[in-house]
């Protein structure tokens, strides 16, 4: 089989596992925690830009996502917006986040840059449960559905391929960001900062470009999430959080698309089957995780790829 | 070693695709004709995890009376009990699983975070819901939702109450969590209150979740001429506090709301809290004879002491009861409609419940002295 025809298989065959699957499982309890593995998906998708690629630590994407859902939730209950524009919103918040990050990670790197964005994470956490209009602690709820007309997407169903559809947009955008001049550039800073910059390459614009790309997912993503829940509160944005989302792209692979789609499924999915061990629940899966990093470095997505040819081989 | 490393990744996949094939199924429901399932969930992990395990002992206990004495006319009573790690998400998502599980009635949340997450859910469905222990005001937003504990704001005006008209105290000190909405409740209710019963609040200190250091607060504190310190916050938090004090050499009587109940377990030194008055609606220590045959049954089964917490569940579940037995039906709307004009005789006191949700009962005053929880004469 040509590798062409892989590759369509390789987006074909997930794509309609994800379209089948709510209709096999009928569970409002598993369409729910399917909904929230698309949100993750793009929460991943828009981490890999900085961390998978350009190889910046960033411990702050609960910060990011927390500014999306209350963008999207003090919009839509406090002005009455529409969330469909709210969305919108949204993404300007994440172009705001991206600069404002962007530019000061330029100063700061490695160790230092991690603890930049998880102070960022940590005194957005403190912001909105101090807040009056952030109704502190005790959060936002009746945040209104998607509507198209009267079509009211408040059903599980409905709402599961509506985020899809986002899944689906936002993931080909990630993927031709990543195979294209810009994705190359990235992994070039991270593989090798300093000889990048020794040709005489500005490695400002990209480091704030991934910045940005991953707060406009990471905001987008919060949106999505807020409108999901109809009720957020602070509680949920913790550094914990922000540490799951790394673990979700190490998982599934670092630096792949694929990779981070596959990461946020079983990080997602896998600990909600193990809820019935009780306490042992997070150790089951903690070791299944340290296993696949020890043994499968590259990720779960490494067994999908096929091992090139080495030129030895080539030769005989 | 390529080989085995290759085979035990692959095992590994295999293993995680298999578990999460095999969890995806739909589970039978267990709505059958003789059984009433009450669905319950609280954090059984984490860091509240002595809640949500306190509520399901006290609830399992309860359902295992009622089977015992034959149900009502032979129908037996379930509990479906789930973790939902205090947590918002996870509670809907618990929420959900237990109505694709068939559940009846809702005994929960735990904590009130959770409990406000589900609250829209289960006011779509129209099923009662009876929270235990969530005691944020919008717990019981709707009309199907009822509360066994009291209110953030009843607790902080009765304790207001009783630090003002009943202590005399008029110098207060307050130490409360402003990043925890129970304890930041209780706390401005009870400043409202204070203030408008003629005290005068001389220092209000805050602090954090995951705070240990309370130093700099209770200097602060030490400096005023404060007759008593109120602090509204959770057992935890409350025994930091109190070792801290002593050993700043700051003597003041304390007052605290329900979540001290616990504080005397977590303290090494239980001297450091004698004198401490805290409202709770229960105390094992209760001389009725109800209140000792639950703790009595309760050791037994659990080789444990019922806290506040255990006694809401298992207060809940006869309330659940009383209302089926009141409404002679099972449906959510006869029971919902029930509510208001049952009264239960419960381990946590003679209770009705008001339209808004709202437990008629009273306030008991628990006094520690020598190590133990007393009741307050």
């Amino acid at each position: 089989m040509s590798d062409k025809y892989k590759k369509i298989l390789m987006v074909l065959i997930p794509l309609m596992i994800a379209i089948a699957m709510p209709l096999i499982v009928t569970d409002n309890y598993f369409r729910g925690i399917f909904i929230m593995t698309l949100i993750y998906i793009i929460v991943v998708l828009g981490l890999n830009f900085i961390t998978g690629l350009t190889g910046q630590m960033n411990l702050g994407t609960a910060g990011i996502f927390a500014m999306g859902s209350y963008t999207t939730a003090l919009l839509s209950t406090k002005l009455g917006i529409s969330p469909w524009l709210t969305i919108i919103g949204s993404i300007i918040m994440g172009l705001i986040i991206g600069v404002g990050l962007g530019y000061p990670s330029l100063r700061v790197q490695g160790v230092y840059l991690a603890l930049t964005t998880i102070g960022f994470g940590e005194i957005v956490r403190i912001l909105i449960s101090n807040f009056k209009f952030t109704n502190g602690i005790m959060g936002i709820r009746d945040i209104p559905a998607f509507t198209i007309g009267s079509f009211s997407f408040d059903d599980k169903l409905a709402r599961y391929y509506l985020y899809l559809v986002f899944v689906v947009i936002m993931g080909v955008v990630a993927y031709r960001i990543t195979n294209s001049k810009w994705g190359r550039l990235f992994k070039a800073i991270r593989d090798n900062y300093e000889a990048v910059q020794a040709v005489g390459v500005d490695i400002a614009k990209p480091k704030v470009l991934a910045f940005t790309l991953a707060a406009i997912y990471g905001c987008v993503a919060g949106s999505l999430y807020a409108v999901h829940m109809e009720f957020i509160t602070p509680s949920v944005y913790t550094f914990d959080l922000s540490t799951t989302f790394i673990v979700m792209m190490m998982l599934g692979g670092i630096g792949s698309v694929p990779g981070c789609i596959l990461g946020a499924v079983v990080c997602t999915i896998l600990p909600e089957l193990l809820r019935d061990f009780g306490n042992w629940y997070w150790i089951i899966f903690s070791i299944l995780v340290l296993l696949v990093i020890l043994f499968r470095p590259n990720g779960i997505i490494s067994f999908l790829k096929t091992r090139k040819k080495s030129v030895k081989e080539g030769v005989k | 070693m390529r080989k085995v490393s290759k085979f035990l990744s692959l095992g590994l996949i295999v293993t995680m695709a298999v578990t999460m094939a095999a969890g995806c199924g739909s589970k039978g429901s267990a709505d059958s004709e003789d059984v009433f399932v009450i669905g319950g969930s609280g954090p059984l992990t984490g860091d509240a995890a002595s809640y949500g395990i306190s509520v399901k002992n006290g609830a399992q206990l309860a359902v295992d009376e009622i089977n015992e004495a034959g149900g009502i006319d032979g129908m037996k009573f379930e509990l479906n009990f789930l973790d939902d790690e205090a947590e918002a998400q996870p509670a809907i998502a618990a929420y959900e699983k237990l109505m694709d599980e068939g559940a009846d009635a809702i005994l929960g949340a735990v904590t009130s975070g959770s409990t406000i997450a589900i609250t829209d859910l289960t006011n779509e469905d129209g099923i009662l819901q009876i929270t235990p222990s969530g005691s944020a005001q919008d717990c019981t937003k709707y009309d199907n939702a009822f509360r066994i504990c009291f209110t953030d704001p009843l607790q902080g005006i009765t304790m207001a109450d009783y630090a003002t008209a009943t202590a005399g105290y008029n110098n207060i000190a307050i130490l409360y969590n402003i990043a925890d909405d129970y304890s930041k409740g209780m706390a401005d209710a009870f400043m409202t209150e204070a203030e408008k019963k003629g005290g005068k609040i001389v220092a209000e200190e805050t602090f954090t979740t995951g705070d240990v250091d309370f130093n700099t607060q209770l200097t602060n504190i030490k400096a005023t001429d404060a007759e008593v310190l109120f602090i509204p916050a959770y057992y935890q938090d409350v025994a930091y506090i109190l070792t801290q004090a002593k050993q700043q050499g700051l003597e003041l009587p304390y007052l605290g709301g329900d979540g001290w109940d616990g504080v005397l377990g977590q303290l090494q030194d239980a001297s450091v809290a004698e004198g401490a008055i805290f409202l709770s609606p229960f105390t094992a220590n209760d001389p009725a004879e109800n209140v000792q045959a639950f703790v009595e049954k309760y050791k037994a089964e659990f080789d444990a002491t019922p806290d506040q917490f255990a006694a809401d569940a298992y207060d809940g579940v006869y309330v659940i009861k009383a209302a089926i037995e009141k409404a002679g039906s099972t449906d959510s709307e006869d029971l919902i409609a029930a509510m208001t004009e049952i009264e239960v005789d419960g381990v946590t006191g003679n209770m009705t419940f008001t339209p808004e949700g709202e437990p008629n009962k009273a306030a008991k005053m628990i006094k520690i002295l020598g190590g133990e929880y007393t009741l307050n004469k």
